[in-house]
């Protein structure tokens, strides 16, 4: 665990405002765990890695509608019987299973990017931080590594300055 | 709690010393949720009439593979009966969960913190019920892996051309969409409520939590693949009923072969799937006491959109009466004279009744507020739906082109048992995940609850007065 300031606000506009207090100081690093996705999670974050999540997506997609044309292809071609009277290659038949199968991959890949980017960005906030966050509170965390007792003051002072401790 | 504005702690955590006040009490929403595990006796009492018909049905299909489809009613020319109707109305149920809860995720919502839960899982219950019945159906179940496109000793591939191959994909696309759509919904709750939990139940959540922390860049990852899958979901849910449709559409059976029908299914799917819905949150809301999260105004919204799909069904009737009529087609047209008027003309008034005329009440508002009536109203069109489903299935192949072959059919009591057994196995399923997992969405509620308590865009804010 490294050393930090954790604030614990009841409102998301009082923890957007602490925020841009903090940062005003010239702290860099803050972070902020809420237990729902409050406007001030976008207010306050420039979209990173996850601005991909769409082509990650879209390239699932493409997996899927690929794999779904060859699977058809390949085993109506290998196996060539008429049955229905449909062409052994019918294409209009074969677009069905494709779309599914297109859905099925982006959906699949859309979730498997979420998960490991999620995994990644919740990297550097601390446990004890993780687990101060509750249905009613949203926690500010300020690292302040190396800081002196001053510039840690003025951080307290800059989230509220509530020495101790509420419920 | 602190006063207006100030933090509720600063505190300055080092090395190894962790916070002693954390985590905080319970909130209401997390009371509730937690108070609706410790069930009444309605909850217990719900599940074992489920489980017992899921055991009727059981014990009733074992008797099928152990004697043969021959104790069933189904013959030539009706060699699909209760068991593909019982199919079709699964599919119809699963249909609205999701798609009722992605498009209320993208109009923003307030009923979907409630209802979306419960929504998605029974879209997924649903489906695992539904799918069950094409392999009821197929007499031989252990022969079902000829549907899976496999390489095997026969030299032969599925026949990708067959709809019936395309309803394995549709379905087990749909059925994984919406699994995950329902678990990527829960994954902040479970986070959230691992903390409020103990025993099996907080390992389980911390497991299937994958660590979520509500970090602001989790939360960015979150909201950007929520939508890619909502939109996933929307298209999927409508290409599955129309895929199930064909099923029906693509033969030339008359009766079946009508371009109508996706659009049919569809909104026949929603439909029941709404009526469905009421019941089940009905249920919750009382058994779990859940009142202050499940509320009337809801189910008046449910009861609108009930009415809404119950137009549009009467709508569909009327079109293909209409369609049969005016193509002039004479065995078009006859089977559907043979449908108001021959041996099943009860059942079909009856779902006239059900599905086109009950529904109405629910333009009064008083009937939209009476929460018997909205359950009342939904369970008749329920039944409804379930033999709407039979009337087409079971009416189009008995009264077919063929003359000297048509023939009624009439479902066996171990039929009807297999089928009441579905039911069964859906309340059971239902019955447990409400019992196991977050019914109603926490971080929805609260994002709702502390938004809508302190706006921070002034322009949201609501109106004095």
């Amino acid at each position: 665990m490294r050393d930090e300031v954790i604030a614990l606000f009841a409102d998301p506009g009082r923890a957007e405002q602490a925020i841009h207090d903090v940062q005003a100081l010239g702290v860099d690093g803050v972070r902020l765990a809420s237990p729902a996705p409050f406007r001030v999670v976008h207010r306050i974050h420039r979209l990173g890695p996850e601005r991909l999540l769409g082509w990650f997506a879209l390239g699932g997609a493409v997996v899927g509608f690929t794999a779904g044309l060859a699977l058809q292809v390949v085993t109506s071609l290998a196996h060539p019987m008429i049955t229905g009277g449909k062409a052994v290659l019918a294409w209009p038949a074969f677009a069905i299973i494709c779309f599914e199968l297109t859905m099925l991959g982006a959906g699949a890949t859309n979730f498997a990017a979420m998960a490991v980017l999620a995994a990644l960005a919740r990297r550097g906030v601390s446990r004890e931080a993780k687990q101060a966050v509750a249905s009613d509170r949203l926690v500010v965390v300020v690292p302040i590594h190396g800081r002196s007792v001053e510039a840690v003051h003025a951080i307290k002072q800059a989230l509220g300055n509530a020495e101790e401790m509420v419920p | 709690m602190s006063g207006a504005g100030q933090p509720l702690a600063v505190l300055v955590a080092k090395s190894g010393r962790t916070p002693t006040n954390l985590p905080a009490p319970p909130t209401a929403i997390e009371r509730d949720m937690l108070a609706s595990w410790k069930s009444g006796w309605l909850y217990w009492a719900g599940l074992i009439v489920a489980i017992a018909l899921t055991v009727l049905g059981g014990w009733s299909y074992s008797v099928m593979l152990r004697v043969g489809v021959g104790i069933t009613g189904l013959n030539s020319p009706v060699m699909w009966g209760s068991f593909i109707t019982t199919f079709v109305f699964f599919i119809g149920v699963s249909h609205s969960g999701t798609l009722v809860s992605a498009i209320l995720y993208f109009a923003r919502s307030p009923l979907r913190a409630s209802i979306g839960r419960s929504a998605e899982a029974m879209t997924v219950i649903a489906i695992m019920t539904g799918g069950l019945y094409p392999i009821i159906h197929l007499g031989h179940p252990w022969l079902f892996f000829w549907f899976l496109p496999m390489p095997n000793q026969r030299h032969l591939w599925l026949n990708f051309r067959s709809p019936l191959a395309w309803d394995v994909f549709a379905i087990t696309s749909y059925v994984t969409i919406s699994a995950l759509f329902l678990y990527m919904g829960m994954l902040p709750d479970l986070a959230l409520l691992a903390r409020r939990v103990a025993g099996w139940r907080r390992v389980l959540y911390r497991v299937l939590s994958l660590g979520f922390a509500g970090t602001e860049r989790e939360w960015s990852v979150y909201e950007r693949a929520y939508p890619i899958f909502a939109g996933i979901a929307i298209p999927l849910a409508v290409s599955v009923h129309s895929v199930v449709s064909w099923d029906f559409a693509m033969g030339i059976t008359p009766g079946w072969h009508s371009t109508i029908f996706a659009p049919y299914f569809v909104a026949g799917a929603i439909f029941s799937g709404i009526a469905m819905a009421i019941i089940l949150l009905a249920g919750m809301r009382k058994g779990f006491k859940l009142q202050a999260h499940i509320r009337k105004e809801h189910f008046s919204m449910l009861g609108r959109l009930l009415v809404a799909m119950s137009l549009v069904m009467t709508m569909v009737y009327a079109t293909e009466f209409f369609m049969a009529f005016y193509r002039g087609g004479a065995t078009e047209r006859d089977i559907f004279v043979w449908r108001i008027s021959g041996p099943y003309a009860p059942i079909f008034w009856g779902v006239v009744l059900c599905n086109s005329i009950i529904p109405l009440l629910c333009f009064s508002p008083r009937v939209r507020h009476n929460l018997a009536a909205m359950v009342t109203i939904a369970v008749i069109v329920t039944v409804g739906m379930w033999f709407e489903r039979f009337i087409f299935v079971v009416t189009s192949l008995a009264h077919s082109f063929n003359p000297a072959a048509w023939r009624g059919y009439r479902p066996t009591w171990m039929e009807l048992f297999i089928c009441l057994g579905g039911f069964g196995w859906f309340s059971t399923l239902f019955l447990l995940f409400v019992k196991i997992f977050p019914s109603v969405s926490v971080a929805e509620t609260v994002q709702g609850q502390m938004e809508v308590a302190a706006p921070d865009d002034p322009e949201e804010a609501p109106h004095a007065g």
